[in-house]
């Protein structure tokens, strides 16, 4: 092919080459995205929606089908956790009054834990799956911002990546990602606090770094939220206590954390925003 | 309505890739391999075969751009090799004889040179640390194994249909 690489086009090739890595680089800076790629975003994200509605309709129908097969075992175990959860919700209950007289004994009205849940469908999700990342169905319009907290009822499952006016982008926290902190504290007697740096994808466990060496931390405990890194509200759980070791330099310790939440199997999320800022906000225009 | 026919199947082969990704069951295979359905690219070739260079290029080239605004939020990675894996294809066609089942193997080959490309890119920007061995038996085979089965399925079809916008057009 003597013509395959005349001049005009092995230029073109270069400039595209070029226009590929300046891209590349843009967009791997730390940014909000421009007014253009929201609306790509927007407008593809409401085809997805489209389509997306009866396919899974149909995906639902074969799950149901599924389902039908363990009701009866499934069934016999819920009629007995029923009962505890009765028991557990009248407690919960009076907590909560005791809580809510306590802290009006103490004039404090705004807490970190409160937060707003806005609910989101997933529309659809990164077919390369490089990064594990889901759109759903709501975006700026609806309240979202980025670096929020997505849950599912079990547990965290990540942030909010970007956010366009109708749609935003979650990453999961399975995301490699050295960025992705979470500020998060091992349950007990005595709260113990790390970051949640990283992901064991030969585990499937996430790294709870930076805690003292002589925390004693036991399989089984709770990992949270602490609510102390800025946007996320507290107590949002993440997972349990797998195995706690030695850090690589030995002066601080490391826990795997299995996360609660199943971080493939997402249909619908909760995208959290923290009350206290809300208020905060509201001061701010008062003012 | 012939005029909106080739848009149509690109968008809806665009959209599967994302819809198939999300309906597909999540149990230990998916989390484990690497299933990943390049239906766009093939649509991409089999248009650079049978509908022709040009056009072939521009779907890929707005595609790209989308698929790179919408999902990976790296801009101008697929911009750039879905025009240019258009580009080779229809080359290759003018060297090659023009057969259902060698655009088949041309599409496939495309794909393993796009996900080459892209684990290069993600290496490179330091996104993944999948060692190379790793990449290939838990991607790139899977991959390759799911779009043959897409091929086997619905290559057919699509030809067709690419073939019969093609003489429409022509008539007009």
């Amino acid at each position: 092919m003597p013509q395959f690489f005349l001049n005009k086009r092995l230029i073109l090739l270069l400039v595209s080459i070029i226009i590929l890595v300046a891209l590349i680089g843009f967009s791997l800076k730390d940014r909000e995205l421009t007014w253009p790629e929201q609306f790509l975003k927007d407008t593809t994200g409401f085809v997805q929606l489209i389509f997306h509605k009866p396919a899974q309709l149909v995906a639902g129908f074969f799950e149901n089908v599924n389902d039908i097969r363990n009701t009866y075992k499934e069934n016999k175990l819920l009629k007995a956790r029923l009962e505890e959860y009765v028991a557990l919700e009248t407690q919960v209950q009076a907590l909560k009054k005791e809580n809510e007289r306590l802290r009006a004994l103490l004039n404090k009205k705004e807490s970190l834990r409160d937060f707003i849940p806005i609910q989101a469908t997933v529309i659809g999700r990164n077919p390369d799956r490089w990064q594990e990342t889901i759109i759903v169905n709501r975006g700026e319009q609806h309240g979202v911002k980025k670096d929020m907290a997505v849950i599912t009822p079990e547990g965290l499952v990540g942030k909010v990546q970007h956010a366009s006016q109708f749609t935003s982008t979650v990453q999961l926290l399975s995301a490699l990602d050295q960025k992705n902190r979470i500020s998060a504290y091992v349950q007990g007697n005595e709260n113990i606090f790390g970051l949640i740096e990283g992901y064991d994808e030969k585990r499937r466990a996430l790294l709870l770094k930076r805690i003292p060496f002589d925390a004693k931390i036991e399989k089984k405990q709770k990992v949270l939220t602490s609510g102390l890194g800025g946007v996320f509200p507290k107590d949002l759980p993440i997972g349990e206590v797998m195995e706690v070791v030695p850090d690589q330099y030995g002066l601080t310790k490391m826990v795997y954390v299995k996360p609660l939440a199943n971080f493939y199997d997402i249909d619908d999320v909760i995208i959290v925003k923290r009350k206290i800022d809300e208020t905060l906000e509201e001061r701010e225009e008062a003012k | 309505m012939k005029k909106w026919a080739l848009p149509f199947l690109a968008v809806v082969c665009f959209v599967s890739e994302s819809i198939f990704v999300d309906v597909w069951p999540k149990n230990h295979v998916y989390i484990d391999y690497f299933f990943v359905p390049r239906f766009f690219l093939i649509f991409i070739v089999f248009a650079a075969i049978y509908i022709g260079q040009t056009r072939a290029m521009v779907y890929g080239l707005i595609f790209g751009v989308l698929y790179d605004c919408t999902y990976t939020e790296l801009l101008g990675v697929y911009s750039f090799s879905f025009p240019f894996i258009a580009y080779i294809a229809a080359k290759a066609m003018k060297v090659l004889h023009q057969h259902w089942l060698i655009a088949c193997f041309l599409s496939l080959f495309s794909i393993a040179v796009l996900e080459l490309y892209v684990y290069g890119i993600q290496l490179l920007i330091g996104r993944t640390n999948m060692p190379f061995q790793m990449f290939c038996l838990q991607r790139l085979s899977p991959t390759l194994l799911l779009n043959v089965v897409f091929l086997v399925l619905l290559s057919y079809p699509l030809k067709q249909q690419l073939v019969k916008i093609k003489r429409l057009e022509q008539e007009d």
